[in-house]
């Protein structure tokens, strides 16, 4: 009688034993394998990257010439430094409520944000100043555009001091047909009679951007050619003197007589339309809506026939910059100054003029050969740019100061209220306003 | 001999209940069901609206760094009555309302009779008629906007083609107002219609029929007997429609943003800009709670006038 098993058979419970082990072993196998690899990777990955595992958040206005750049940047970033950075897009209407509406919160889920300077004159108390970053990075601010520096400090009342890096700027300039008009005007009256020499049998002498907020950069060129600022030291309103009536006179006149009608419902890009579609001789707006188009065959009938001119008698362009900047409540101020500093450095400003077709704020690629050739109308913008200057009431709420004066502008243009009237009413909204928080610091421009 | 039982009354079941203390415990059982939702309400609905109603009682400007609201007492409110701009929307609001209600209803009332009429085609016409209504309102006004162009839309093109000079449309103050009630009438007449037509198509035949057993013509059937039945139905699409229009706001900020010179500012848009623009809370709030009593009131109009036809 045969009791024990044959020597060569397995029992059940060895076989479980053996299944137990192998299955062990795959699963060490599959752990352990990645996890050395991890660690070999892991260890110089913590010394080139500063800031892995770092999620910062940026609010930006979408559709900017930026927004390719930055995203673009982003990337590059978080390559050397393993910083990621998440973009919040927005339309630059909703901007203000949202950035308010985040810092209200309590809980500010930005660490930057990016977009025109005057939003810092609201939210600066929220603001980083800078100048120690800047300082200790060795970071060149030379080379910017002139109003760049000069109006990118002092807000608050602090000169001094800085709470943004600039990335675009931007100026109201003059296009205009160099083959209709081959000598740019210098004084008021010639440029109104080269609009007048053009309107006629279906073309127009002038156009712009008619709606509200789009006629205060054209009040601004013709009111600031008469030397007069927007208010007196003491904060007073001046633009209700006989010169704000002159230049919003000028203005109005020049509508009715060489604009297209129905121009008070035009936007930038309706404008930039008509003088792509070469039934303008002259149009007055920011560059970035047309530059991109004027010497692309398939979006212009001007390619070749246009220039650029600064407003005649030294009026001033209105110049804008967008800054980038950093919030008190940053997880990690010094990751977001890099990041900022990245973008807008001296060694990425000829990629911003050229890669991502910005109006970049650093004036040095500016005069570089290679990128003149290729848009030879940079020297003219850059001129126009030096000049420009801000709407400037360097005060917390700019943008009612701002609306205020578009919508007196517009009830004038449209003929809804005289022009002496709706600039005493933009005068009156302004004292109103300032005196809601008078100002210890002086007004200057 | 059996015993007569009475049926109970609703009374008797009533006093057994509360007897028993079902009654109590079926009330307090239906008060736990609705505390979630009634505190969702009072959280979401009724606090904020009580806080914007002490607001409006006092200036406060959330751009100004560091400020906070200072009572003003009812200096809001007082300030409104002097203040041009809101004056302006008020009458813009009401100006817009009127018109593109009484055109909705007069062409909405129209088109019900034909779309519930057996004409041929008329299918076709009911799914042309919701094509409006499907866009988003920024859609048409974006669309619009450009069909509106004074120099490259196609409204101009086509007066044009019938000898008509192009026209400023949305760059004219005088014509502003006219263009964004013929888009808003545009988008919602389809609304208007199809409640009426839902009305009419549930009138009972035989009335009709009657009617015109009785001589009665097309105009005296419908002005007698269509009209005077389709009552509720009309005071209700009046009352959505009308309740709708006040609110306007996305068509007019995409196609004028208010503009030009405030011709096409209503007060929605007043508000928006005074609020979340200017951040001046308690003007805002202020405009906000005599807009809520403008709309409270025409709507309490349109709900008495329901309510007296309920009864007849």
């Amino acid at each position: 009688m045969a009791t024990s098993r044959e020597p060569d058979k397995i029992s059940r419970r060895e076989a479980l034993r053996l299944i137990g082990l192998g299955g062990a072993a795959a699963l060490l196998a599959a752990t352990t394998g990645p996890a050395l690899a991890a660690g070999r990777r892991a260890a110089p990955v913590l010394q080139e990257k500063p800031y892995a595992g770092l999620t910062m958040r940026m609010l930006s206005q979408g559709g900017s010439d930026y927004e390719p750049g930055l995203k673009q940047y982003a990337l590059e970033f978080e390559d050397k430094t393993g910083a990621k950075i998440e973009f919040d897009w927005a339309p630059w209407e909703s901007l203000m409520p949202k950035v308010q509406a985040d810092i209200a919160s309590g809980k500010p889920q930005f660490d930057m944000f990016t977009n025109d300077i005057e939003f810092q004159y609201t939210i600066y108390p929220n603001l980083l100043p800078i100048n120690d970053f800047i300082k200790n990075a060795n970071y060149d601010m030379s080379g910017f555009f002139a109003p760049v520096a000069k109006y990118g400090e002092g807000i608050g009342g602090q000169p001094g001091v800085r709470y943004g890096l600039p990335i675009i700027v931007g100026v109201s300039v003059i296009f205009y047909r160099k083959d209709l008009i081959p000598t740019f005007p210098t004084t008021w009256a010639d440029y109104e009679q080269a609009m007048a020499a053009n309107t006629g049998n279906g073309k127009y002498g002038l156009a712009f951007a008619g709606v509200p907020a789009q006629l205060v950069k054209l009040f601004l060129a013709r009111y600031w050619s008469q030397g007069d600022p927007l208010f007196t030291p003491d904060w007073k309103p001046l633009i209700n003197s006989e010169k704000g009536v002159k230049a919003l006179s000028m203005l109005k006149d020049e509508m009715t007589k060489y604009s297209p009608p129905g121009i008070l419902a035009w936007d930038n890009p309706d404008a930039a339309n008509a003088f792509l579609n070469g039934d303008v001789a002259i149009q007055e707006g920011w560059g970035s809506f047309i530059l991109p188009s004027l010497q692309d065959p398939s979006k212009s009938k001007v390619v070749d026939k246009w220039a650029i001119a600064g407003y005649p008698e030294n009026g001033t362009g209105n110049f804008v910059q967008h800054n980038m900047v950093i919030f008190k409540t940053a997880q990690n101020p010094q990751a977001a100054f890099d990041y900022i500093a990245y973008c807008t450095g001296p060694d990425n400003a000829k990629r911003n003029l050229t890669e991502f077709k910005m109006v970049a704020a650093r004036k040095t690629p500016w005069t570089d050969p290679d990128v003149v050739a290729q848009q030879p109308y940079l020297p003219d913008l850059a001129a126009v740019l030096d000049r420009g200057k801000p709407f400037s009431p360097n005060v917390p709420q700019w943008l009612e100061l701002f609306i205020g004066l578009a919508e007196q502008l517009s009830a004038a243009m449209a003929g809804k209220a005289e022009v002496k009237q709706a600039l005493d009413n933009a005068a009156e909204k302004w004292t109103e306003t300032i005196q809601q928080a008078p100002l210890s610091f002086p007004y200057t421009e | 001999m059996a015993r007569v039982v009475e049926a109970p009354t609703r009374a008797g079941l009533r006093w057994r209940v509360w007897r028993g203390g079902r009654y109590q415990q079926e009330r307090l059982l239906s008060a736990l069901f609705l505390l979630p939702a009634l505190l969702f309400l009072l959280v979401t609905s009724v606090y904020p609206l009580l806080y914007s109603l002490v607001l409006s009682f006092y200036t406060w400007n959330m751009s100004i760094p560091n400020s906070r609201p200072v009572f003003l007492g009812i200096g809001n409110y007082t300030g409104l009555v002097k203040n041009p701009q809101f004056l302006n929307s008020i009458q813009v609001t009401f100006l817009f309302v009127a018109v593109s209600i009484c055109i909705e209803f007069v062409l909405g009332m129209a088109l019900a009779l034909l779309i519930t009429s057996r004409l041929r085609l008329i299918g076709l016409l009911r799914t042309a008629l919701l094509v409006p209504i499907m866009m988003t309102p920024v859609v048409a006004g974006v669309l619009w906007r450009s069909l509106f162009h004074s120099t490259y839309g196609v409204v101009n093109w086509a007066i044009g083609l019938v000898g008509l000079p192009p026209q400023e449309w949305l760059g004219s103050a005088s014509q502003a107002l006219g263009a964004v009630i013929a888009v808003e009438i545009w988008q919602q007449l389809p609304v208007v219609i199809f409640i009426l037509a839902a009305g009419i198509s549930a009138l009972p035949v035989e009335i009709f029929d009657a009617a015109r057993v009785d001589g009665a013509t097309g105009w005296q059937a419908f002005r007698y007997v269509t009209l005077p039945l389709l009552k509720p139905v009309i005071v209700v699409a009046l009352l959505l429609r009308v309740m709708d229009a006040f609110k306007i706001f996305d068509v007019i900020f995409t196609l004028t943003q208010g503009g030009p010179g405030g011709a096409t500012e209503v007060l929605s848009m007043l508000i928006y800009k005074t609020g979340l623009k200017f951040f001046q809370i308690g003007q805002a709030t202020a405009m906000s709670w005599v807009f809520l009593v403008f709309i409270l009131v025409i709507s309490l109009l349109f709900i008495r006038q329901l309510e007296r036809q309920e009864e007849r």
